[in-house]
């Protein structure tokens, strides 16, 4: 029925591959294949003594933008490309619901005021990303609190009401920070960093994020028999053995995690938690042990590409959460309009 | 096989079920009549497992409050009235779920439950239809399909919420071959439905609720009766009997109960 043969994963890796090799070569800096070889020689240390001060100069200075600027960079793209297509295609397992997307329970909204908060205090970017961080999971628990309180009947309906009342009230304190923010330093960087961007992503942040991002993941695939049962809805999961309550919690601490950390390094980028499942459930079909991993590869591969775009067609570099919203949004029709033909 | 006690149900404050007292043997079916709202589908649901209830329920000797939710799903399954997945999930995938109970983690379910899963597939006649996306099948596939999920999990009791309903004559009629079928084979089955001629025909046993009361349990024969069908519908009815043996309910007439009251 689908897609699911060895070609298919083989062809995403080795497009995802490629994807990288040739991000590398794109920005304002040029760098020529020759360079680029060399400066993977230097870095893997097997370099000869190179002829001259003038040739090392130039070496250090070509692995040090692509090392240093751009592989960060690279490998930004891909975890959090990755992350956001994972938490959405969990997000909408355990919502029975396609339509969801990662920001369902105010994650979205709750970095946004974090951020923002950081930024209205003249706080460093380390510290920025923290305090994002940290709102990101104290609105979803105010989501999860309110539906814990008084979610006895229907718990789905009750999560989604409170994520919105939780995505609401921080979008409501987010614009009394916008109010109150310096409109000349803090008011920008607050607007540009909810256009998201991997601009300011430092080879620190990517070390600290991409592992706990990595571990997330991996738990969720070692999960996704529960998580197939979840998305039949809540009764049937129950009698089939799962947990309900318990196991659900756990995944959306998870699918939180992935979420959080990807707007912690890059604000917000919309559209790609909603649009990459739908792609991979296309081609490889709902099973949530196929498609976690398949999500989190075409996801890569998307944002990476999204992000090369940006920084190497344009004159000025255009916020990512603009691209993937222009890109993702046709996407999107394409698929609604595929599904309304079946 | 399956004994409850003193039962009781609430859904907020309000309570829906006042203590049923039932008990089921091994291989019969069971068939639970009653009104709309009498509280049929909440028994059910409590004997799941899926609403909290107070009482006990025991299988042969087993207390099943104190089980997780794999080793319930180990002894009962349940069939939905009506499963609508948004995913397209393929037949056996369905099917596959409900081997849940045996291998919770990991990459895929094993060779055995794959096996296991066709079987049952057959014996529910839908053994053709394994690659399908469940979402594309008909009522009465989607029905045998729950049917053969129930089965993979091996659990000896199997409780159905009025499996037959919004199903064609045909559906309906194979269906309930099915039931008798599984329970000539060992299976108990539990089940509720709005028709007193099919309690009739597959079951051992009918119960009656009403108002969250066990109004009746016994041999179908005795227990489904036209004063009975009057008391709780408020229909006027006779009861034919087939050459072939079995009864069968011809209603007349819709009675309003006040109107009754004053003859």
């Amino acid at each position: 029925m689908y897609l699911r043969g060895l070609w298919l994963w083989s062809m995403a890796v080795l497009i995802l591959i490629l994807s990288i090799v040739a991000a590398f070569f794109v920005g304002h800096y040029p760098v020529s294949y020759a360079e680029f070889k060399e400066a993977l020689v230097y870095w893997l240390g097997i370099a000869k003594s190179a002829q001259g001060e003038e040739a090392t100069r130039r070496i250090i200075e070509t692995y040090t933008i692509l090392y240093e600027i751009r592989f960060p960079r690279i490998i930004a793209a891909v975890c959090i490309g990755a992350s956001l297509s994972v938490s959405g295609a969990v997000f909408q397992g355990i919502f029975v619901n396609p339509l969801v997307s990662p920001s369902i329970l105010g994650v979205l909204s709750g970095a946004s005021f974090g951020a923002a908060l950081g930024m209205v205090f003249h706080q460093s970017t380390p510290i920025v990303q923290l305090s994002a961080f940290i709102f990101a999971f104290i609105a979803v628990f105010f989501a999860l609190g309110i539906a814990k309180l008084y979610g006895k009947g229907n718990a789905i309906l009750m999560l989604v009401l409170g994520g919105v009342i939780s995505s609401s009230l921080f979008s409501a304190l987010l614009s009394i920070l916008k109010y109150i923010a310096d409109p000349y330093n803090a008011l920008p960087s607050i607007v540009y960093w909810l256009m998201g961007s991997l601009s300011s992503v430092s080879l620190h942040g990517v070390y600290a994020a991409a592992p706990l991002m990595f571990l997330s993941m991996v738990l969720l695939v070692i999960f996704s028999k529960h998580l197939n049962l979840l998305s039949l809805g809540e009764d049937e999961a129950k009698a089939l053995g799962v947990e309900v309550e318990k196991i659900r919690l756990f995944i959306i601490v998870l699918a939180t995690l992935l979420s959080a950390l990807s707007v912690m390094l890059a604000g917000v980028i919309g559209w790609i938690g909603l649009v990459i499942p739908h792609i991979a459930r296309f081609l490889v079909g709902p099973n949530h042990s196929v498609l976690l991993p398949f999500s989190a590869l075409v996801g890569g591969i998307f944002l990476l590409l999204v992000d090369s775009l940006s920084r190497g067609f344009f004159t000025m570099e255009v916020p990512l959460g603009i691209l993937t919203s222009l890109i993702g949004i046709p996407m999107f029709i394409l698929i609604l309009r595929h599904s309304a033909k079946e | 096989m399956l004994a409850l006690e003193n039962i009781q149900c609430a859904y907020g404050k309000k309570n829906v079920i006042h203590g049923i007292d039932l008990h089921v043997n091994k291989a019969e079916v069971v068939s639970i009549l009653g009104a709309n709202g009498s509280g049929k589908s909440t028994l059910l649901k409590a004997i799941v497992g899926l609403l909290p209830y107070t009482g006990s329920i025991r299988i042969q000797s087993t207390l099943v409050e104190k089980l997780k939710r794999v080793e319930r799903a180990a002894l009962i399954a349940y069939v939905p009235q009506m499963s609508s997945i948004p995913f397209d999930f393929s037949v056996l995938e369905v099917v596959l779920m409900g081997r849940f109970h045996t291998s919770s983690f990991g990459f895929n379910y094993a060779k055995e439950d794959v096996a296991w899963a066709h079987r049952c597939l057959e014996k529910v006649g839908m053994g053709a239809f394994s690659k399908q996306a469940y979402k594309n099948l008909s009522g009465g596939e989607r029905q045998l399909v729950l049917i053969a999920r129930a089965l993979a999990q091996q659990s000896s009791i199997i409780v159905m919420d009025e499996p037959v309903t919004g199903l064609d004559l045909g559906n309906q009629m194979h269906l309930l071959d099915l039931i008798s079928t599984l329970a000539q084979e060992g299976y108990t089955i539990l089940q509720t439905t709005h028709y007193p001629d099919h309690a009739l025909r597959v079951s051992h046993k009918v119960a009656w609720i009403a108002h969250g009361k066990l109004l009746a349990y016994g041999e179908p024969q005795e227990v489904v009766t036209v004063e009975r069908i009057l008391e709780v519908y408020g229909v006027a009815s006779e009861m034919l009997k087939h050459e072939s043996g079995v009864h069968h309910l011809f209603p007349l007439g819709f009675l309003h109960k006040e109107c009754l009251c004053g003859s």
